[in-house]
Formats: C-alpha cells, sequence, structure tokens
C-alpha cells in the first residue's frame, strides 16, 4: 500500500475483488479514495516528464512530448487535487519518485511513458464504474487524453498504437502492484 | 439523405428520461442487472460476452445508449472497410492504420449486437463518397470520425445506468483514442489536440455532426 497519508487505504480492499465492480455502490468515501490513488498517478506522471526534459538529453518529437505531456500532467494535478477539495477532501502531497534510468535516456524514457501511460488508462478505466457521476465526468475528461498520450509514444517507438479491441482495466489493487513493482515510488 | 435524428434511436423517450434521471442516483438500477459472476477482469469485450442476459436484463435508457454506439460503430467499421476496398486507405502505416482499426470497430459491432440481441438496431445505409478513395480525404474523415467517437463515448458514459456495460463503454471509448492520436500523428496533425482535457459531446451534437457528413442516406 502506498504510504501517502490520508488515502483510506483500508478502502480500497472494496476495489479487489471483481465482483466489486455490480456490487459496489458509489459513495464520497470511495470516490476519495479512487481520487487519492488518481493523485498519485499524476503525482508520478507530471515528476516523470519533469525527470527527463532534464536528464534525458531529448530533443525532437521525444522532446515535444516530454513537454506537452507535463503541461498535462501538471493540470491533471490540479484538477484531481480541486475535485478531491470539492468533496470535503484533503489532497495528499506528492510522494517521493526515483526514475532511475528510466528519464536517461531516449528510449527508456519513451518506454517507460508508454508503461505509465497505459497504466493510468487502464486504472482510470476501471476505477470509473465504480465512482459517482460527477467523478466519473471528470475522469473520463481525463482517460482520453493519456490514451492519446500513449498511442503517441507507441507510434515514436514504433509500436503499434492501438494495441487492444477493447482495453483493458486494472483494479485499484493490481494498479498499486503494478505502480509498486515499477519502483518509482521510494 | 436522411438526418438520423435522436428521435429515431430514442423509441419511448428513454434516453431523454435517461438523462433526467442522471440527476437522482439512477445506479440503484444497476443491482437488478444480475447474472454479473466474477467476470474477470480483462478487458471490456469479455465483461460484455460473458454476461448472459445482460441484453434482457438491460434498461431502455441502456438499450438506446447502446444502439447509440452501435450506429457509430457501423458507421466507422463500413468506412474503414470501403477505404480499404477503394484504395482510401493507400499504403502503407496508413493502410495499415485502416485494416487495424477496421477489425477493432468490427469487434465493437460484434460485442454491442450480442448484447443488444433482438434490440440492436439495423445497420443504416452509408456513402462516403470520395473519402474512401482518396488518400488526403480519408485521412481527414478518419480523424473526425475518430475525434467524434471518443467524444461521444465520454459524453454517454455518465448516462449508462449498468455499471458492466459502462465499463465496456469505457474500454471502447479509450481505444477511439488511440486510434485518434494515431491517424492524427499519420496526418501530422496534433494527437493531443484537445490540451490536457477533452470534453464531451452530446448525443444530439454527434447525431448533427454526423448527418452533417451526409453518410447515413438510409
Amino acid at each position: 500500500m502506498l504510504a501517502a497519508g490520508g488515502a483510506g487505504a483500508a478502502g480500497l480492499t472494496l476495489l479487489t475483488d471483481a465482483s466489486a465492480f455490480a456490487a459496489t455502490k458509489p459513495s464520497v468515501k470511495t470516490d476519495l479514495t479512487i481520487l487519492q490513488y488518481a493523485l498519485t498517478l499524476e503525482y508520478l506522471g507530471a515528476t516523470f516528464y519533469s525527470d527527463a526534459l532534464k536528464y534525458a538529453k531529448l530533443s525532437g518529437e521525444a522532446k515535444e512530448v516530454a513537454t506537452r505531456f507535463h503541461e498535462h500532467e501538471l493540470a491533471h494535478v490540479a484538477f484531481v487535487q480541486k475535485t478531491i477539495r470539492s468533496l470535503g477532501g484533503k489532497p495528499h502531497a506528492s510522494e517521493q519518485f526515483s526514475f532511475g534510468a528510466a528519464t536517461k535516456s531516449r528510449q527508456a524514457f519513451l518506454e517507460t511513458s508508454a508503461t505509465i501511460e497505459e497504466m493510468c488508462v487502464e486504472t482510470l478505466n476501471g476505477a470509473g464504474p465504480l465512482v459517482s457521476k460527477p467523478v466519473l465526468i471528470g475522469a473520463s475528461e481525463l482517460v482520453s487524453v493519456e490514451a492519446r498520450q500513449a498511442s503517441w509514444v507507441r507510434g515514436i517507438l514504433g509500436r503499434t498504437p492501438a494495441p487492444f479491441k477493447f482495453n483493458p482495466f486494472l483494479t485499484a489493487a493490481q494498479s498499486q502492484k503494478r505502480l509498486k513493482a515499477t519502483g518509482f515510488v521510494k | 439523405m436522411t438526418d438520423l435524428t435522436i428521435e429515431e434511436l430514442d423509441v419511448d423517450g428513454a434516453i431523454r428520461e435517461g438523462a433526467e434521471a442522471v440527476q437522482k442516483d439512477s445506479r440503484a438500477g444497476f443491482m437488478a442487472t444480475a447474472a454479473v459472476g466474477a467476470a474477470g477482469l480483462v478487458g471490456g469485450g469479455a465483461l460484455l460476452a460473458a454476461l448472459p442476459g445482460v441484453a434482457s436484463a438491460a434498461s431502455a435508457n441502456d438499450v438506446a445508449i447502446l444502439n447509440f454506439a452501435l450506429t457509430l460503430e457501423y458507421l466507422e467499421r463500413d468506412f474503414y472497410n470501403e477505404a480499404v476496398r477503394y484504395g482510401g486507405a493507400g499504403k502503407g502505416a496508413q493502410r495499415h492504420f485502416a485494416l487495424v482499426a477496421r477489425g477493432h470497430e468490427n469487434a465493437h459491432v460484434q460485442a454491442l449486437k450480442k448484447v443488444l440481441g433482438r434490440k440492436a438496431i439495423k445497420q443504416p445505409k452509408f456513402n462516403f463518397r470520395q473519402n474512401t478513395h482518396n488518400e488526403t480525404d480519408f485521412r481527414k474523415t478518419a480523424i473526425t470520425l475518430e475525434d467524434t467517437g471518443v467524444k461521444a463515448y465520454k459524453g454517454q458514459a455518465p448516462l449508462i445506468q449498468s455499471t458492466q456495460i459502462l465499463a465496456a463503454a469505457l474500454a471502447i471509448h479509450s481505444v477511439e483514442a488511440d486510434h485518434a492520436a494515431w491517424i492524427r500523428r499519420i496526418d501530422h496533425q496534433d494527437p493531443t489536440y484537445t490540451g490536457a482535457f477533452e470534453l464531451p459531446l452530446t448525443r444530439s451534437q454527434v447525431l448533427t455532426a454526423v448527418a452533417n457528413t451526409g453518410f447515413i442516406v438510409g
């Protein structure tokens, strides 16, 4: 579980069971739990692109995506923080991240960008059916941007930009496991 | 040329009712869409396909939304299919995009038809004119269709009552976004042209946009 304070980790057990998809009624508590986790992913993305711009010696299209996506993630951070506050919550402060080699070269940067963006899309898609309508509306404004970002980066890498007929989704537990496996969260 | 109006899709007023119901907690309805089972969180398509009885259990509201989506998927699938046949898809990277997108849209059509069963709307007649023959027109049209498709799904998502159907709609929504960015990049356009946020279109706005293409002729 992530160490960030106030993330309501206990509530996440609601989200680990596949059948919870149908059984969970939206609530402010669930909204806040999910939003705090989404905030972690946005902090991750914003810091990743910022670090890549500093260390990866990017140029051309790779530099363009780092610059653009950094702006987008900063806007997403602000948006999620604002949403949390509007629900009466307190956005947790950013985690500390360490990206190691992932932000030191063009290739590693692009591959990691694709991984992070995919993780965000699949997490948001998993969370969508669990949150209240206003939060869903907000999340859906972000998720297609993350998907476009993932597609763009895959294209630069020479991978198929649209690998799935239906994008997979992750439960909160699956997403957290994936995040932990990156080793990026200190 | 026939406009496909909201009235044609909203046979019993369910769409407009559904929109108002959003104000209240319409989620209570999803508990009744039984037969859920642990469908395994693989992908929206599997979710749709693995739910026995979901067609009969889907509310009139959701049926209308699914048929709206199906109409758009028919349109995209046939557009790509014709473009491959008549040469608008071109060669190389552009053709590869058209082939992959066609496969995806066809999968979306099949999944939606399966959920809807007898309630599936029939495929309209299309006329894509030179847009499936000319490579430049193909790219421009594909961009328009994909961008619009993303915003269409985005607009409908909060109106869907069944969480299972919503999960599938979100899975498709992000695939259309993958497509949109892909063809934009092929055309040297900005894949993330909306910036940090992408806004929805209402059903009415989408139907107007589609009517303006003149592609639906019967």
